[in-house]
């Protein structure tokens, strides 16, 4: 047997006064209430949350990697100079060129092109120009990518 | 004290005022928790699927848009959230046109007839409640406590507006009759 039918009940009924009877019951009767420490556990909860998902920022090269670099740099800077001569075609000895990059006594025109050698050799230099323009797109990247996270994080998190 | 809209709200919380999120908590976990509660059948688990909701709306607020309301958008989130839940439990759910008015009223027979009392009258309309089928415990609910639009529940539980008007037609003199039963049954035993 069914518990109930809809057409009796219609008949006793209208719809009307039945959904005015059910508002009354809903309303008497109330919304059941969570456990009192239930928004502070959310709270904790996000706190936590956010706490572990805080930005830690790892430099794209580390100093390892710059020393690295510097050194390269270096390496291309002593090459040039070695390969400098002078006016009489003699080329000067390392320890002399060294010598003369670090010394304030060193003549501006020799500097001048040492300088230009130096610009020469690298542009002519494919692994150079290589290495110069990975090193760039990945400092836009990591620019682009950290600064949408930011703004991503900040958005979500509080500081 | 005005009260904040809850876009305003929104608003603080991306704007990295977290405790703003927490008026927000406050605001709607009575509802989220009935919701759940209700389709879950134990206050436990129900509490733990609320907790979840209210987690998944604050990751996901970049994602609201105000295109919906917030209330429609948290109720949707912990009506999917209850209905996943139950069909991974795979919980045989009893419909009331499978009982017999005998079996319904055993159900109640634990009851003290003190109707009036209101925890009372809370736990029979929830006990009726749990007999109904999910959709319609989720509609009754969000119309009758909520005053939610039949368009605002057709987003939440992704039925049609005609589809969701008739149920809530049918399952409201569904829960009345239920819940007469129940009352005359007791005054004849009191």
């Amino acid at each position: 047997m069914k518990i109930y039918s809809a057409m009796a009940l219609h008949d006793i009924k209208s719809n009307q006064e039945l959904n005015q009877e059910l508002k009354d019951i809903f309303l008497n009767a109330g919304k059941m209430k969570t456990s009192p420490d239930f928004t502070q556990n959310i709270m904790n909860l996000i706190e936590k949350e956010s706490l572990t998902n805080k930005i830690v920022y790892k430099p794209l090269i580390s100093t390892r990697g710059w020393i690295g670099i510097a050194l390269f740099i270096l390496l291309i800077f002593i090459t040039a100079m070695m390969s400098v001569s002078d006016s009489s075609g003699q080329t000067y000895e390392i320890v002399q060129r060294v010598n003369n990059i670090f010394s304030l006594k060193m003549p501006l025109d020799k500097l001048v092109t040492a300088f230009s050698r130096i610009g020469t050799h690298l542009l002519s230099s494919m692994v150079f120009i290589s290495v110069l323009g990975l090193m760039g797109l990945g400092v836009i990247y990591s620019f682009i990518y950290l600064k949408i996270e930011l703004l991503r994080k900040n958005q979500i998190y509080h500081s | 004290m005005v009260k904040e809209t809850d876009n305003y709200l929104v608003d603080e919380v991306m704007a990295g005022h977290a405790k703003a999120f927490a008026v927000l908590v406050e605001r709607y976990k009575d509802m989220v928790f009935t919701l759940s509660v209700s389709l879950l059948r134990d206050r436990q688990e129900a509490e733990e699927v609320a907790q979840d909701t209210f987690l998944k709306v604050y990751k996901a607020l970049p994602k609201f848009q105000n295109k919906s309301k917030f209330s429609t958008w948290i109720y949707r989130i912990v009506y999917n959230e209850s209905i996943s839940r139950l069909r991974r439990k795979k919980t045989n759910l009893i419909s009331v046109e499978d009982l017999s008015y005998g079996e319904l009223a055993d159900s109640f027979e634990e009851m003290e007839p003190e109707w009036l009392e209101k925890e009372e009258r809370k736990r029979k309309l929830f006990e009726a409640i749990s007999l109904l089928k999910e959709e319609e415990k989720t509609i009754l609910m969000l119309y009758y406590f909520e005053n939610c639009r039949i368009d605002e529940i057709s987003d939440i539980t992704s039925l049609s507006n005609e589809n969701v008007k008739t149920k809530l037609f049918r399952t409201r003199k569904k829960l009345y009759s239920i819940l007469n039963k129940v009352k005359k049954k007791e005054l004849i035993d009191y």
